[in-house]
């Protein structure tokens, strides 16, 4: 992992992505926002971040299918996803654990939850380098 | 097997409300009140009239389908929408209001996430269903008519002393 690490924030919501970004602001941490599906996959692949912030209810295509197609492919497969969403349903909540997070915050964001997450998440990645 | 009843009226009162106050409180740190209930037997009652002012409107609008099916609309006078992006965003009005945008987004994402919890209490109770993308509208003297078979409630909500009004068209699956 290198000294900063890289967070791709998916959420079809500038207010969303800028409430996540302003979260994360005192952390070294370099954030790329993606504003659908398509552009999450993007960054993805462009980016190789250390963890994913992902909305649910996104366009082209929504989260869920993000989340499967990240972990259908061998190199992001281990990749953590933090899920952001309004979305809190039964079904949905056991797709998504079954394909694999790290964290399922439910909107309105308790942000210093997330925080507190994504600085988890991340000294638990550097102690494993 | 036992069918599952749908959730009394004052139930659903009772998600609305909280959903709208946990929003509000939340991302603005603000009250919103709720003042009133209107149900569709209610003669004349339209969001339109009862924001009671020919102001333009902003009205964000968002769906749930599964079990249970519904259409919410949130309407609000313009310089209401203005005032939630500004405080939401750390703006000031002026500037939200020279880029509609900006307002767009915020009154998108406050009905996504009251909506979404809305809907999120609706799935406690039995009925699974997810939310849809939302949609702004914004223009003069709009309302919105339901099918026969839809119930629909009105929730009237005060912001800062000015209303915000709530319109639930519900329907079970199957009904």
């Amino acid at each position: 992992m290198p000294d900063r690490a890289t967070i791709v924030i998916g959420d079809d919501s500038a207010l969303a992505r800028s409430i996540i970004a302003m979260a994360l602001d005192d952390l070294d941490v370099y954030l790329v926002e993606a504003v659908n599906g398509n552009s999450v996959i993007r960054a993805i692949n462009e980016n190789k971040p250390e963890l994913v912030i992902l909305d649910i209810c996104m366009p082209f295509p929504d989260g869920i299918t993000v989340l499967r197609k990240i972990r259908s492919d061998p190199e992001f497969c281990r990749l953590p996803v933090i899920i952001c969403s309004v979305e809190n349903g039964i079904v949905e909540r056991a797709e998504v654990e079954m394909l694999g997070v790290s964290g399922y915050l439910v909107k309105p964001l308790d942000i210093k939850l997330l925080r507190e997450m994504v600085v988890l998440l991340l000294d638990g990645l550097k102690k494993k380098r | 097997m036992q069918e599952a009843s749908f959730p009394k009226i004052e139930v659903v009162e009772g998600l609305m409300v909280n959903a709208m106050k946990n929003v509000f409180g939340t991302m603005l740190s603000k009250n919103i009140e709720f003042k009133a209930r209107y149900g569709r037997d209610k003669a004349g009652l339209k969001p339109f009239y009862s924001l009671g002012s020919k102001d333009p409107l902003v009205v964000g609008s968002i769906g749930f389908v599964g079990e249970a099916n519904g259409m919410v609309y949130i309407y609000m006078h313009q310089d209401v929408a203005f005032s939630v992006a500004a405080c939401m965003t750390g703006m000031g009005e002026a500037e939200v209001a020279g880029e509609f945008e900006i307002t767009k987004d915020v009154i998108g994402e406050v009905a996504n996430m009251a909506i979404g919890t809305f809907k999120n209490g609706i799935c406690d109770l039995g009925f699974n269903c997810r939310v849809t993308l939302p949609t702004v509208l914004r223009g003069s003297q709009m309302e919105v008519d339901s099918v026969q078979s839809a119930t629909r409630e009105t929730f009237h909500f005060e912001f800062e002393g000015k209303p915000v009004i709530m319109d639930l068209f519900i329907q079970e699956n199957g009904e």
